[in-house]
């Protein structure tokens, strides 16, 4: 099991990261990214949907515009087959990963719809995407929401007046699901904005935790690998093993591995992977700290 | 009747957003803006940077055209022996809208329009004589939208053309006029937009000469003169 020494270029120092949040006001999440001279605009619409929790209905729609000046030299044929390529690959491995957004808990969802921009391309694209998308949600303000419904008497079984009854077998009907063996009259649930405390929004839990995207490019025979590659070394290195890490906890992060993706003529040897797999979790982890400390607060 | 819509002009002569009839939304006009046209010394030249850019703010909306050429064009068959052909694709983000999203963000029988719509604006315009057997793209980026986006996009594109260095006649610039009972509105935002006839105009300043004058409502012919004086000469003074 050879680790290989690579020859990296630190990941501070490489990156020339702007990234800027909440660019677009009509979106409820947005920012624009640039590494390098790639450039992607990212935004989240939330859409309310009717889903239960298994339908997974409420699960994120992602989309990818690659526009003409992103490629200049290709036909437009050709660039939504590069559109749909990406929309995959976010769409396997960012998706999964967000959790989802309840209103009324297994009737009605927030589903958010990612839609990316690319609007220069410079190298290192996917890994650029990730980065946007991470930051849409980062800015994403998700509207709170109470319940509104009204509950009977809890001993009533099943006493009262016509209405009363009805609910109650209406209320059984509806909280099948949850456990409830006796007859709560219970009826009329719905949503209202909750605009009690601050502006009635909130940044969604749990984006300090979502993927970032490592790209570990191979130098053909030989053990180097490098990262945050521009165009002609992509084109002079093809081989390059994608790795999307994830982190579960706010503090000194325990990586989680959530994605992983090769791709490139030549192959590669099974017993580098474990190495590659250490040193893309170290950048992995430097990234996901310098990001989650410039998060909108 | 209904009290919740928006008043296009109230008693005070201010619109829904506080501007006068005849006062524009604040406008800022920025050359260059691709990013890869500006790559710094570690040679990230692989991929062509646009021959122009450049991005227009009306208001709240936003628009970046990226500028092409001359160059070869993509397809043999379509060049012309004497002239350059001019191609123009729209694209926008789904939330430009404020409202439900659109569904198809490129290639839409609407943005297609538009996209004819601003070719046919600047083909009398760009001498493209000097450039025969070649073609100029131009990609229209809207990037968020609150009204006008026509007339963004062709004063967008006059920008970027001129930073791509391609020989024009002159400016164009282009203004959207609505008219409420009466009263014509200059630069219209969205809502306005959708309530009132609207008149997009574009014109060379220097000589006044028209090159587009677009409406899909219905007017009266009366009316009509009145509007589209205004609007050259606004366009003159910008």
């Amino acid at each position: 099991m050879s680790v290989p020494t690579p020859s990296l270029s630190p990941s501070e120092t490489n990156y020339i990261i702007t990234s800027l949040y909440g660019v677009f006001p009509q979106a409820n999440g947005s920012a624009r990214v640039n590494v390098g001279g790639t450039e992607v605009v990212a935004g989240v619409r939330l859409e309310v949907v009717d889903s239960s929790e298994e339908e997974g209905g409420w699960r994120g729609k992602v989309e990818v515009d690659v526009t003409p000046q992103a490629f200049p030299t290709i036909s437009t044929q050709n660039l939504s087959s590069i559109s749909t390529h990406l929309s995959a690959i976010l769409s396997s491995h960012f998706i999964p990963s967000l959790p989802p957004l309840p209103i009324l808990p297994n009737r009605k969802y927030f589903q958010p719809n990612l839609h990316l921009t690319l609007l220069s391309s410079s190298g290192s694209i996917p890994s650029t995407l990730v980065l946007a998308s991470r930051a849409a949600f980062a800015d994403l303000k998700i509207p709170k929401t109470k319940i509104i419904s009204w509950t009977g008497d809890a001993d009533g079984e099943g006493q009262g007046d016509l209405s009363g009854i009805k609910a109650a077998i209406a209320g059984g009907a509806k909280g099948k699901g949850k456990g409830k063996g006796k007859y709560v009259a219970r009826g009329g649930e719905d949503w209202d904005l909750d605009l009690e405390d601050g502006n009635g929004v909130e940044y969604m839990k749990g984006r300090e935790g979502l993927p970032v995207l490592v790209t570990l490019n191979l130098v053909p025979n030989s053990p180097n690998i490098f990262i945050d590659a521009t165009p002609q070394e992509e084109s002079a290195c093809p081989t390059r093993l994608q790795l999307f890490f994830s982190s579960t906890s706010p503090g000194p992060t325990k990586l989680k591995l959530c994605g992983m993706r090769l791709e490139g003529p030549e192959g590669l040897d099974q017993g580098r992977i474990k190495g590659l797999l250490v040193e893309g979790e170290k950048v992995a982890g430097e990234l996901i700290k310098e990001v989650n400390s410039t998060l909108p607060r | 009747m209904s009290s919740s819509r928006l008043e296009i002009l109230n008693d005070g002569g201010l619109r829904h957003d506080a501007r006068r009839p005849y006062e524009l939304r604040s406008t800022s006009f920025l050359l260059s803006t691709s990013s890869s046209s500006s790559t710094s010394s570690s040679s990230s030249t692989g991929l062509t940077p646009p021959d122009g850019s450049s991005t227009v703010t009306q208001g709240l909306t936003s628009v970046q055209v990226t500028v092409f050429g001359p160059r070869e064009p993509r397809q043999r068959s379509l060049a012309a022996h004497d002239r350059a052909t001019v191609a123009v694709e729209v694209g926008v983000v789904p939330w430009a809208s404020s409202g439900s999203g659109a569904k198809r963000t490129r290639g839409d029988k609407r943005l297609q329009e538009i996209g004819a719509a601003i070719r046919q604006t600047f083909e009398p315009v760009i001498m493209t004589h000097l450039y025969p057997r070649s073609e100029i793209a131009i990609n229209v980026q809207v990037l968020s939208a609150d009204g006008g986006i026509l007339p963004t996009s062709i004063n967008a594109t006059t920008l970027a053309l001129i930073d791509a260095g391609i020989s024009l006649l002159d400016y164009v610039t282009s203004i959207s006029i609505g008219l409420h009972l009466l009263q014509p509105l200059l630069d219209l935002s969205q809502p306005e937009e959708m309530d009132l006839p609207t008149l997009v105009v574009a014109s060379l300043p220097s000589s006044g000469k028209i090159t587009l004058a677009q409406m899909e409502t219905r007017l009266h012919v009366d009316r009509f003169e009145e509007m589209l004086t205004l609007g050259t000469d606004e366009e003159g003074r910008r």
